[in-house]
């Protein structure tokens, strides 16, 4: 049984509220292909379109996922939302973004504050559209990731105030 | 067998009825260490539910409870005993001393007194009688009359039967509820006339209590105003509500009245479903305001027939809230792991009946 988050699993959460939800945010230490990425490996059906930026296709489908090596967050989303370059990162380079996004990820959780919890947070439209001078409030739902019936469940523990500060930073 | 003890109520105390008093005092005192047990255990079981009612509801509180001490005890009886009360100890002492088991919760925001009183009445049975509930703020009770500016509000209550609760059947305890500026006042005030019994404080302590009663009052209305500033700070900012009681006041304060209800179940089913959490971002969701969504609640509500749940503020809004994020909100409520609080089994009521979410 896998611990770690795969491309499908990421596919099964964002398509969990059909359309309501355009992406779905998880540290990039819990994904199985991030950490191909750091070996500087494209994973199959993976194609880089920019800097941390790629296009995946599953089965008919197809998304987006952008690495924010600060943040430590994976973006994986229906639309494509490309950072202005076009530079696309090669070999050692991906491997140090990806490095980087999962260093960061860690650090960010620190020592046991999640423990083995796989947490995401997808991520919707603003709500009422954006209120002069204040934050934008957006749709969001809180999921965590069960391991054994690889399914996503909501996510109403300790930890909620936490994990949308930090994912959806990106 | 401890026998009833009776003497007449109207028997004038003089130095042989002083010493027949005592002696009945200490005998009910040593009766009453026997069944003290029984009192300790009452006040622990009502605390513990008005606790988790008072949090479900997301009223900040401090909430002590005792059963009353032996000395305290005999303290009470002498002196009703030379007022002319308590003409009889029957074998039941909590027949007459209705607070051998008490609780006391003391509120931050004076506003709660009269909703902490309403979930006392809401989770209790209340004793018979009209001494069973008694707001000494309120007429009959007179300051200049009385003597005293003590203000609380107390409610008797019977305590909870059969099954594990078998051992204090028929048992009932005192709550009492006052916010904390009233409290310090209470405190000190009763404190010194408690020990002078029916002598009256010199000057100087009258003129003491006077500064602090007025101290007192200043404190409560500072307080009261701290409140309302923060409250006015969560309708107004964006920023995430940090608990249940941050929800409860926004809404109150945008609806322009107390909401009841269980908003700490209701902040954790929309914890998960935007951010920032905050009234402003709640309410522009849906486009409604408070009392419109409580309208969209009470219209969308289920038959009564066979509802295993009462309608309050916090459900009514739930269920109002479920135009705008019902998908979400329904999710959350059928992922809930551990028992369901009546709000959650009010939204999977609901469940064929929820509209497609708005994209």
């Amino acid at each position: 049984m896998s611990t770690s988050l795969t491309v499908p699993d990421l596919a099964k959460g964002l398509e969990s509220f059909g359309d309501s939800y355009n992406a779905l945010d998880v540290f990039a230490d819990d994904v199985y292909e991030v950490q191909l990425l750091k070996q500087g490996k494209l994973p199959k059906g993976w194609t880089q379109l920019a800097k941390g930026a790629f296009q995946i296709s599953v089965g008919e489908e197809t998304y987006y996922a952008r690495l924010f090596d600060t943040e430590g967050v994976v973006r994986f989303s229906r639309s494509s939302d490309l950072p202005n370059n076009d530079n696309i990162a090669q070999g050692a380079i991906l491997g140090g973004l990806a490095g980087a996004a999962i260093g960061a990820a860690s650090s960010k959780k620190g020592e046991g504050l999640v423990g083995g919890l796989l947490l995401g947070l997808l991520v919707g439209a603003v709500l009422g559209g954006q209120l002069p001078n204040e934050p934008e409030a957006h749709r969001v739902f809180t999921l965590r990731f069960d391991p054994e019936n690889r399914s996503w469940r909501t996510y109403n523990g300790a930890l909620v105030r936490w994990m949308k500060s930090e994912l959806a930073a990106a | 067998m401890a026998q009833l003890e009776a003497a007449s109520a109207t028997e004038p105390v003089h130095a042989s009825n002083v010493r027949e008093t005592e002696s009945i005092v200490d005998r009910a005192r040593r009766r009453y260490v026997l069944q003290r047990a029984r009192y300790e255990r009452t006040a622990s079981v009502v605390a513990g539910q008005l606790a988790a009612a008072l949090r479900q509801q997301a009223i900040p509180h401090l909430l002590s409870f005792r059963a009353k001490h032996p000395d305290n005890f005999a303290g009470k009886v002498l002196l009703k005993r030379r007022r002319g009360k308590y003409a009889e100890l029957g074998e039941d002492l909590n027949e007459t001393v209705k607070d051998l088991a008490g609780v006391r919760i003391v509120v931050y925001d004076p506003a709660d007194e009269s909703r902490v009183a309403d979930v006392i009445r809401n989770t209790f049975k209340v004793a018979d009688g009209p001494a069973a509930q008694v707001n000494f703020a309120l007429p009959p009770y007179d300051a200049r009359t009385d003597q005293t500016e003590y203000k609380a509000t107390h409610v008797i209550v019977v305590a909870p039967q059969g099954g594990e609760y078998a051992t204090i059947d028929g048992a009932c305890c005192e709550v009492q509820v006052c916010n904390m500026a009233a409290h310090v006042f209470n405190e000190i005030e009763h404190d010194i006339r408690y020990k002078l019994h029916d002598a009256e404080p010199t000057q100087r302590t009258k003129d003491a209590l006077e500064r602090l009663r007025l101290g007192c009052r200043d404190l409560e209305k500072a307080a009261t105003a701290v409140l309302k500033a923060h409250q006015r700070d969560i309708r107004d900012q964006s920023t995430e509500l940090l608990d249940p009681e941050d929800l409860r006041r926004g809404l109150e304060l945008v609806a322009d009245r107390q909401l009841r209800g269980d908003f700490d179940t209701l902040f954790k089913l929309l914890g998960p479903i935007m951010t920032p959490l905050s009234v402003t971002a709640l309410l522009h969701g849906t486009g409604l305001t408070v009392s419109e969504l409580l309208v969209a609640g009470s219209k969308r509500m289920p038959p009564a027939e066979g509802q295993q749940w009462q309608a309050d503020d916090a459900i009514l809004l739930a269920i109002g809230l479920m135009d705008a994020y019902g998908g979400a909100v329904m999710r959350v409520a059928l992922d809930w792991e551990g028992s369901q609080p009546q709000l959650v089994q009010a939204i999977i009521t609901l469940r064929p009946r929820v509209p497609s979410e708005r994209p």
